[in-house]
Protein backbone atom coordinates (compact mmCIF):
# COMPACT_ATOMS: atom_id res chain seq x y z
CA UNK A 1 0.00 0.00 0.00
CA UNK A 2 1.12 3.59 -0.90
CA UNK A 3 2.20 5.91 1.78
CA UNK A 4 -0.41 8.13 1.39
CA UNK A 5 -3.48 5.55 1.18
CA UNK A 6 -1.52 4.74 4.97
CA UNK A 7 -1.92 8.39 5.80
CA UNK A 8 -5.76 8.36 4.68
CA UNK A 9 -5.95 5.41 6.75
CA UNK A 10 -4.75 6.18 9.94
CA UNK A 11 -6.37 9.47 10.06
CA UNK A 12 -9.75 7.06 9.71
CA UNK A 13 -8.37 5.14 12.14
CA UNK A 14 -7.45 8.04 14.36
CA UNK A 15 -11.20 9.01 13.96
CA UNK A 16 -13.05 5.54 14.86
CA UNK A 17 -14.09 5.59 11.09
CA UNK A 18 -12.73 1.54 10.60
CA UNK A 19 -14.05 -1.63 11.64
CA UNK A 20 -13.13 -4.82 11.04
CA UNK A 21 -10.38 -6.08 9.15
CA UNK A 22 -9.27 -2.98 7.92
CA UNK A 23 -9.03 -1.58 11.71
CA UNK A 24 -6.82 -4.86 12.35
CA UNK A 25 -4.94 -3.98 9.21
CA UNK A 26 -3.83 -0.39 10.22
CA UNK A 27 -3.77 -1.73 14.01
CA UNK A 28 -0.97 -4.01 13.40
CA UNK A 29 0.75 -1.81 10.94
CA UNK A 30 1.08 1.01 13.76
CA UNK A 31 2.69 -1.95 15.99
CA UNK A 32 5.02 -3.09 13.16
CA UNK A 33 8.00 -0.99 14.58
CA UNK A 34 8.56 2.00 16.24
CA UNK A 35 8.90 4.31 13.38
CA UNK A 36 5.02 3.85 12.18
CA UNK A 37 3.99 4.22 15.74
CA UNK A 38 5.35 8.14 16.08
CA UNK A 39 3.93 8.62 13.10
CA UNK A 40 0.77 7.37 14.82
CA UNK A 41 1.41 9.43 17.98
CA UNK A 42 2.30 12.58 16.18
CA UNK A 43 -1.47 12.48 13.75
CA UNK A 44 -3.15 12.09 16.60
CA UNK A 45 -1.55 14.72 18.83
CA UNK A 46 -2.54 16.84 15.91
CA UNK A 47 -5.88 15.68 15.81
CA UNK A 48 -6.55 16.22 19.05
CA UNK A 49 -5.17 19.75 18.97
CA UNK A 50 -8.01 20.74 16.38
CA UNK A 51 -10.51 19.27 19.02
CA UNK A 52 -10.20 22.32 20.66
CA UNK A 53 -11.45 24.34 17.94
CA UNK A 54 -14.51 26.93 19.49
CA UNK A 55 -17.48 28.09 17.87
CA UNK A 56 -17.53 32.08 17.21
CA UNK A 57 -20.72 33.91 17.59
CA UNK A 58 -21.45 36.58 15.53
CA UNK A 59 -23.65 39.51 16.86
CA UNK A 60 -27.40 40.33 16.74
CA UNK A 61 -26.51 43.08 13.36
CA UNK A 62 -25.63 40.01 11.29
CA UNK A 63 -29.00 38.89 11.53
CA UNK A 64 -31.07 42.63 11.36
CA UNK A 65 -28.70 43.70 8.48
CA UNK A 66 -29.83 40.64 6.24
CA UNK A 67 -33.38 40.92 7.52
CA UNK A 68 -33.41 44.74 6.11
CA UNK A 69 -31.55 43.58 2.88
CA UNK A 70 -34.25 40.84 2.54
CA UNK A 71 -37.23 42.70 2.32
CA UNK A 72 -35.55 45.66 0.23
CA UNK A 73 -35.42 42.74 -2.32
CA UNK A 74 -38.83 41.26 -1.70
CA UNK A 75 -40.00 44.82 -2.29
CA UNK A 76 -37.91 45.26 -5.52
CA UNK A 77 -39.23 42.13 -6.73
CA UNK A 78 -42.36 43.09 -6.55
CA UNK A 79 -42.36 46.18 -8.32
CA UNK A 80 -40.41 44.92 -11.45
CA UNK A 81 -42.93 42.13 -11.32
CA UNK A 82 -45.90 45.17 -11.69
CA UNK A 83 -44.17 47.29 -14.39
CA UNK A 84 -44.30 45.03 -17.35
CA UNK A 85 -47.65 43.78 -17.09
CA UNK A 86 -48.86 47.48 -17.13
CA UNK A 87 -47.12 48.46 -20.59
CA UNK A 88 -48.07 44.83 -21.86
CA UNK A 89 -51.57 46.22 -21.46
CA UNK A 90 -51.12 49.38 -22.67
CA UNK A 91 -49.65 48.23 -26.14
CA UNK A 92 -52.29 46.67 -27.10
CA UNK A 93 -55.30 49.15 -26.23
CA UNK A 94 -55.33 51.00 -29.45
CA UNK A 95 -57.19 48.05 -31.50
CA UNK A 96 -60.75 47.45 -30.97
CA UNK A 97 -60.43 43.45 -31.23
CA UNK A 98 -57.32 43.46 -29.58
CA UNK A 99 -58.75 45.40 -26.67
CA UNK A 100 -60.93 43.62 -25.69
CA UNK A 101 -58.77 40.78 -25.66
CA UNK A 102 -56.33 43.06 -23.46
CA UNK A 103 -59.25 43.06 -21.27
CA UNK A 104 -59.25 39.18 -21.13
CA UNK A 105 -55.69 39.04 -20.94
CA UNK A 106 -54.91 41.94 -18.19
CA UNK A 107 -57.95 40.13 -16.19
CA UNK A 108 -56.13 37.09 -15.84
CA UNK A 109 -52.80 38.82 -15.27
CA UNK A 110 -54.08 41.01 -12.70
CA UNK A 111 -55.95 38.33 -10.85
CA UNK A 112 -52.45 36.55 -11.05
CA UNK A 113 -50.53 39.58 -9.81
CA UNK A 114 -53.04 40.21 -7.35
CA UNK A 115 -52.30 36.79 -5.90
CA UNK A 116 -48.64 37.23 -6.21
CA UNK A 117 -49.02 40.67 -4.99
CA UNK A 118 -50.83 39.08 -2.05
CA UNK A 119 -48.05 36.62 -1.33
CA UNK A 120 -45.08 39.33 -1.31
CA UNK A 121 -47.47 41.36 1.17
CA UNK A 122 -47.65 38.11 3.23
CA UNK A 123 -43.89 37.65 2.72
CA UNK A 124 -43.35 41.60 3.72
CA UNK A 125 -45.73 40.39 6.58
CA UNK A 126 -43.86 37.68 7.65
CA UNK A 127 -40.26 39.48 7.43
CA UNK A 128 -41.46 42.37 9.39
CA UNK A 129 -42.52 40.33 12.15
CA UNK A 130 -38.85 38.89 12.46
CA UNK A 131 -37.51 41.98 12.22
CA UNK A 132 -39.91 42.43 15.51
CA UNK A 133 -38.20 39.42 16.89
CA UNK A 134 -35.05 40.92 16.43
CA UNK A 135 -35.97 44.24 17.95
CA UNK A 136 -37.11 42.13 20.99
CA UNK A 137 -33.79 40.08 21.09
CA UNK A 138 -32.07 43.57 21.24
CA UNK A 139 -33.84 44.73 24.32
CA UNK A 140 -33.66 41.59 25.89
CA UNK A 141 -29.83 41.50 25.57
CA UNK A 142 -29.77 45.48 27.08
CA UNK A 143 -31.51 44.18 30.04
CA UNK A 144 -29.02 40.81 30.22
CA UNK A 145 -27.75 41.35 33.98
CA UNK A 146 -25.78 38.62 33.84
CA UNK A 147 -23.29 39.52 30.90
CA UNK A 148 -21.52 42.96 30.03
CA UNK A 149 -20.34 41.77 26.87
CA UNK A 150 -23.93 40.57 25.63
CA UNK A 151 -25.39 44.18 26.73
CA UNK A 152 -23.04 45.48 24.66
CA UNK A 153 -24.01 42.91 21.66
CA UNK A 154 -27.33 44.55 22.16
CA UNK A 155 -26.23 47.91 21.92
CA UNK A 156 -24.26 47.20 18.98
CA UNK A 157 -26.77 45.26 17.21
CA UNK A 158 -29.62 48.22 18.13
CA UNK A 159 -27.92 49.93 15.11
CA UNK A 160 -28.89 47.77 12.19
CA UNK A 161 -33.01 48.43 13.76
CA UNK A 162 -32.81 51.23 11.56
CA UNK A 163 -34.93 55.06 12.26
CA UNK A 164 -35.23 55.52 15.96
CA UNK A 165 -37.84 52.98 17.41
CA UNK A 166 -39.41 54.29 20.81
CA UNK A 167 -38.32 50.95 22.47
CA UNK A 168 -35.23 50.22 21.77
CA UNK A 169 -34.60 54.29 22.04
CA UNK A 170 -36.16 53.80 25.80
CA UNK A 171 -33.60 50.72 26.17
CA UNK A 172 -30.75 52.30 25.04
CA UNK A 173 -31.69 55.81 27.68
CA UNK A 174 -32.20 53.08 30.35
CA UNK A 175 -28.88 51.32 29.42
CA UNK A 176 -26.92 54.80 29.31
CA UNK A 177 -27.92 56.19 32.43
CA UNK A 178 -28.17 53.11 34.88
CA UNK A 179 -25.42 50.14 33.20
CA UNK A 180 -23.49 48.98 35.84
CA UNK A 181 -20.26 48.64 33.39
CA UNK A 182 -18.95 52.03 32.05
CA UNK A 183 -18.30 50.20 28.48
CA UNK A 184 -21.29 49.62 28.02
CA UNK A 185 -22.82 53.09 29.17
CA UNK A 186 -20.47 54.47 26.59
CA UNK A 187 -21.24 52.22 23.70
CA UNK A 188 -25.36 53.23 24.64
CA UNK A 189 -24.23 56.94 24.46
CA UNK A 190 -22.81 56.51 21.02
CA UNK A 191 -25.53 54.45 19.69
CA UNK A 192 -27.96 57.22 20.88
CA UNK A 193 -25.72 60.28 19.40
CA UNK A 194 -27.39 58.93 15.75
CA UNK A 195 -31.13 59.36 17.05
CA UNK A 196 -29.97 62.95 18.74
CA UNK A 197 -32.24 65.17 16.48
CA UNK A 198 -35.03 63.41 18.61
CA UNK A 199 -36.10 65.69 20.88
CA UNK A 200 -36.50 63.10 23.88
CA UNK A 201 -33.08 61.52 22.80
CA UNK A 202 -31.10 65.08 22.93
CA UNK A 203 -33.18 65.93 26.00
CA UNK A 204 -32.09 62.31 27.56
CA UNK A 205 -28.69 63.01 26.21
CA UNK A 206 -28.06 66.26 28.08
CA UNK A 207 -30.02 64.87 31.47
CA UNK A 208 -27.55 62.06 31.35
CA UNK A 209 -24.60 65.12 31.72
CA UNK A 210 -25.72 65.34 34.91
CA UNK A 211 -25.38 62.01 36.40
CA UNK A 212 -22.36 60.38 34.54
CA UNK A 213 -19.00 60.41 36.93
CA UNK A 214 -17.05 58.58 34.29
CA UNK A 215 -14.60 61.01 32.56
CA UNK A 216 -14.44 58.87 28.99
CA UNK A 217 -18.18 59.34 29.02
CA UNK A 218 -18.38 62.85 30.32
CA UNK A 219 -15.96 63.64 27.60
CA UNK A 220 -17.80 61.88 24.48
CA UNK A 221 -21.17 63.80 25.97
CA UNK A 222 -19.61 67.22 25.76
CA UNK A 223 -17.86 66.22 22.10
CA UNK A 224 -21.33 65.28 20.95
CA UNK A 225 -23.06 68.34 22.14
CA UNK A 226 -19.85 70.66 20.50
CA UNK A 227 -20.88 68.28 17.66
CA UNK A 228 -24.65 69.01 17.70
CA UNK A 229 -23.95 72.56 18.65
CA UNK A 230 -26.25 72.76 21.28
CA UNK A 231 -26.78 75.43 23.18
CA UNK A 232 -29.18 74.16 25.57
CA UNK A 233 -26.56 72.01 27.11
CA UNK A 234 -24.76 74.93 28.10
CA UNK A 235 -26.12 74.93 31.60
CA UNK A 236 -24.75 72.08 32.26
CA UNK A 237 -21.80 72.19 31.43
CA UNK A 238 -21.10 74.89 33.67
CA UNK A 239 -22.37 72.75 36.41
CA UNK A 240 -19.46 70.17 35.22
CA UNK A 241 -16.72 73.11 35.33
CA UNK A 242 -17.88 73.76 38.74
CA UNK A 243 -18.09 70.62 39.90
CA UNK A 244 -15.17 70.01 42.61
CA UNK A 245 -15.66 66.49 41.76
CA UNK A 246 -15.05 66.53 37.89
CA UNK A 247 -11.15 65.56 36.38
CA UNK A 248 -9.25 68.70 35.28
CA UNK A 249 -9.29 67.72 31.79
CA UNK A 250 -12.65 66.75 31.61
CA UNK A 251 -12.80 70.50 33.07
CA UNK A 252 -10.68 71.68 29.89
CA UNK A 253 -12.95 70.10 27.88
CA UNK A 254 -16.04 71.35 28.77
CA UNK A 255 -14.44 74.65 28.92
CA UNK A 256 -13.75 74.59 25.19
CA UNK A 257 -17.37 73.33 24.48
CA UNK A 258 -18.38 76.10 26.34
CA UNK A 259 -16.22 78.79 24.38
CA UNK A 260 -17.41 76.97 21.18
CA UNK A 261 -21.51 77.23 21.74
CA UNK A 262 -21.49 80.48 23.38
CA UNK B 1 -37.19 20.81 4.24
CA UNK B 2 -33.81 19.85 3.02
CA UNK B 3 -31.33 22.82 2.27
CA UNK B 4 -32.07 22.27 -1.48
CA UNK B 5 -35.96 22.52 -1.26
CA UNK B 6 -35.41 25.62 0.74
CA UNK B 7 -33.12 27.39 -1.95
CA UNK B 8 -35.30 25.99 -4.46
CA UNK B 9 -38.47 27.97 -3.28
CA UNK B 10 -35.98 31.48 -2.85
CA UNK B 11 -35.27 31.03 -6.86
CA UNK B 12 -38.83 30.51 -7.56
CA UNK B 13 -39.65 33.25 -5.54
CA UNK B 14 -40.10 32.70 -2.03
CA UNK B 15 -37.53 34.71 -0.74
CA UNK B 16 -39.07 34.30 2.55
CA UNK B 17 -37.18 30.74 2.56
CA UNK B 18 -34.34 32.80 2.45
CA UNK B 19 -34.12 33.70 6.05
CA UNK B 20 -34.01 30.35 7.12
CA UNK B 21 -31.24 29.26 5.22
CA UNK B 22 -29.16 32.43 6.51
CA UNK B 23 -30.64 31.25 10.30
CA UNK B 24 -28.95 27.18 8.88
CA UNK B 25 -25.35 28.84 7.59
CA UNK B 26 -24.55 32.13 8.91
CA UNK B 27 -22.64 31.18 12.56
CA UNK B 28 -20.52 28.53 10.33
CA UNK B 29 -19.92 31.09 7.50
CA UNK B 30 -18.84 33.38 10.08
CA UNK B 31 -16.69 30.81 11.57
CA UNK B 32 -14.73 29.80 8.49
CA UNK B 33 -14.29 33.36 7.70
CA UNK B 34 -13.17 34.77 10.77
CA UNK B 35 -10.44 31.56 11.50
CA UNK B 36 -8.99 32.21 7.62
CA UNK B 37 -9.12 36.43 7.98
CA UNK B 38 -8.72 36.58 12.00
CA UNK B 39 -10.81 39.41 11.31
CA UNK B 40 -14.01 39.54 12.69
CA UNK B 41 -15.07 42.35 11.29
CA UNK B 42 -14.17 41.40 7.97
CA UNK B 43 -16.09 37.99 8.85
CA UNK B 44 -19.00 39.63 9.63
CA UNK B 45 -19.01 41.66 6.34
CA UNK B 46 -18.02 38.52 4.02
CA UNK B 47 -20.85 36.65 5.76
CA UNK B 48 -23.12 39.30 5.01
CA UNK B 49 -21.92 39.08 1.22
CA UNK B 50 -22.57 35.22 0.98
CA UNK B 51 -26.17 35.89 1.84
CA UNK B 52 -26.59 39.11 -0.33
CA UNK B 53 -24.82 36.78 -3.62
CA UNK B 54 -27.29 34.09 -2.55
CA UNK B 55 -30.65 35.96 -3.35
CA UNK B 56 -28.83 38.34 -5.93
CA UNK B 57 -27.61 34.82 -7.95
CA UNK B 58 -30.73 32.83 -7.18
CA UNK B 59 -31.53 32.05 -10.37
CA UNK B 60 -28.17 30.33 -11.06
CA UNK B 61 -29.07 27.41 -8.83
CA UNK B 62 -29.69 24.12 -10.32
CA UNK B 63 -31.41 21.79 -8.44
CA UNK B 64 -29.01 19.01 -8.85
CA UNK B 65 -26.49 20.84 -7.08
CA UNK B 66 -26.40 20.30 -3.21
CA UNK B 67 -26.68 23.58 -1.09
CA UNK B 68 -23.91 23.50 1.47
CA UNK B 69 -20.89 22.93 -1.40
CA UNK B 70 -22.31 25.54 -3.89
CA UNK B 71 -23.04 28.23 -0.81
CA UNK B 72 -19.30 27.49 0.53
CA UNK B 73 -17.86 28.26 -3.53
CA UNK B 74 -19.80 31.62 -3.13
CA UNK B 75 -18.09 31.61 0.31
CA UNK B 76 -14.73 31.45 -1.34
CA UNK B 77 -15.33 33.09 -4.70
CA UNK B 78 -15.76 36.21 -2.09
CA UNK B 79 -13.13 35.72 0.07
CA UNK B 80 -11.01 35.19 -3.11
CA UNK B 81 -11.98 38.66 -4.46
CA UNK B 82 -12.08 40.95 -1.16
CA UNK B 83 -8.15 40.27 -1.26
CA UNK B 84 -7.42 40.39 -5.06
CA UNK B 85 -8.89 43.76 -4.08
CA UNK B 86 -7.18 45.02 -1.18
CA UNK B 87 -3.93 43.31 -2.59
CA UNK B 88 -3.38 42.03 0.88
CA UNK B 89 -2.28 38.01 1.14
CA UNK B 90 -2.75 35.98 4.14
CA UNK B 91 0.45 34.97 4.13
CA UNK B 92 1.36 38.74 4.52
CA UNK B 93 0.13 38.50 8.32
CA UNK B 94 3.85 37.89 10.12
CA UNK B 95 4.67 40.59 12.51
CA UNK B 96 4.30 40.12 16.06
CA UNK B 97 1.63 42.63 16.96
CA UNK B 98 -0.13 41.59 13.54
CA UNK B 99 -0.18 38.52 15.58
CA UNK B 100 -1.22 39.27 19.10
CA UNK B 101 -4.17 41.34 17.32
CA UNK B 102 -5.56 38.71 14.65
CA UNK B 103 -5.14 35.74 17.36
CA UNK B 104 -7.01 38.60 19.71
CA UNK B 105 -10.02 38.06 17.07
CA UNK B 106 -10.91 34.48 17.63
CA UNK B 107 -10.05 35.15 21.46
CA UNK B 108 -13.72 34.44 23.21
CA UNK B 109 -12.43 31.81 25.80
CA UNK B 110 -8.97 31.46 24.77
CA UNK B 111 -8.03 32.49 28.53
CA UNK B 112 -8.76 29.68 30.01
CA UNK B 113 -7.67 27.02 27.56
CA UNK B 114 -3.69 27.59 26.86
CA UNK B 115 -4.41 24.48 24.02
CA UNK B 116 -6.97 26.71 22.39
CA UNK B 117 -4.50 29.47 22.34
CA UNK B 118 -1.92 27.12 20.89
CA UNK B 119 -4.41 25.65 18.21
CA UNK B 120 -5.16 29.20 16.82
CA UNK B 121 -1.62 30.47 16.94
CA UNK B 122 -0.44 27.42 14.79
CA UNK B 123 -3.53 27.65 12.63
CA UNK B 124 -2.65 31.42 11.92
CA UNK B 125 0.78 30.16 11.00
CA UNK B 126 -0.55 28.00 8.18
CA UNK B 127 -1.28 28.90 4.75
CA UNK B 128 -4.64 30.17 4.25
CA UNK B 129 -5.34 27.23 1.67
CA UNK B 130 -4.19 24.98 5.09
CA UNK B 131 -6.64 26.72 7.19
CA UNK B 132 -8.92 26.06 4.72
CA UNK B 133 -9.01 22.98 4.98
CA UNK B 134 -8.91 21.90 8.33
CA UNK B 135 -11.83 24.38 9.04
CA UNK B 136 -14.11 23.10 6.17
CA UNK B 137 -12.93 18.83 7.43
CA UNK B 138 -12.25 19.04 11.18
CA UNK B 139 -14.34 22.23 12.38
CA UNK B 140 -17.30 22.01 10.23
CA UNK B 141 -17.14 18.12 9.60
CA UNK B 142 -17.81 18.09 6.07
CA UNK B 143 -17.60 14.82 4.27
CA UNK B 144 -14.20 14.82 1.44
CA UNK B 145 -16.97 14.70 -1.48
CA UNK B 146 -18.65 17.95 -0.34
CA UNK B 147 -15.43 19.26 0.35
CA UNK B 148 -14.12 18.32 -3.07
CA UNK B 149 -17.35 20.19 -4.72
CA UNK B 150 -16.00 23.58 -2.61
CA UNK B 151 -12.17 23.27 -4.03
CA UNK B 152 -12.63 22.10 -7.47
CA UNK B 153 -10.41 18.82 -6.97
CA UNK B 154 -10.39 15.22 -6.46
CA UNK B 155 -11.56 13.44 -3.05
CA UNK B 156 -8.04 11.95 -3.02
CA UNK B 157 -6.65 15.33 -3.50
CA UNK B 158 -8.59 16.86 -0.96
CA UNK B 159 -7.27 13.65 1.70
CA UNK B 160 -3.41 14.70 0.48
CA UNK B 161 -4.68 18.47 1.28
CA UNK B 162 -6.00 17.15 5.03
CA UNK B 163 -2.58 15.54 6.14
CA UNK B 164 -0.77 17.69 4.84
CA UNK B 165 -2.17 20.49 6.67
CA UNK B 166 -2.68 18.33 9.87
CA UNK B 167 1.18 17.53 9.85
CA UNK B 168 2.03 21.15 9.56
CA UNK B 169 -0.25 22.63 12.06
CA UNK B 170 1.47 19.62 14.19
CA UNK B 171 5.05 21.42 13.07
CA UNK B 172 4.26 24.58 14.13
CA UNK B 173 2.41 23.45 17.40
CA UNK B 174 5.85 21.94 18.20
CA UNK B 175 7.67 24.91 17.37
CA UNK B 176 5.38 27.17 19.77
CA UNK B 177 6.28 24.61 22.71
CA UNK B 178 9.91 25.08 22.27
CA UNK B 179 9.24 28.77 22.93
Amino acid sequence: MDEQKMNDLMIDYIDGNLTGELKEFVTKYIEKNSENRRKYEELKAAMSLLEHDTQLEPDNSLKTDFMLALIEEVEAEHDRKVKPIKKSVWKLSPFQLAASLALIVSGVFIGMWLMKADSNNQQIAEIKKEMEDTKRLVIHSLTDNSSASRRLQGVNASYSIGDADDEIVNALIRTMNNDENANVRLAAVEALAKFADEPKVLNALIESMETQADPLIQITLINLMVKLKEKKALDELKRIIEDKKTMETVKDEAHMAVFKLS
Amino acid sequence: MTDEMLMMAVKNGDLQKASELFDRYHKPLYNFFVKITFDRDLGHDLTQNVFLRMIKYRSSYRQDKQFRPWIYQMARNIYADHFRKSKILYSDYTGVEDLKNRIAAVDEVIEEDERQKLLYISLFKLSPEQREVLILTRFQEMKYEEVAQVLDCSVANVKVKVYRAIKQLREKYLELEKI
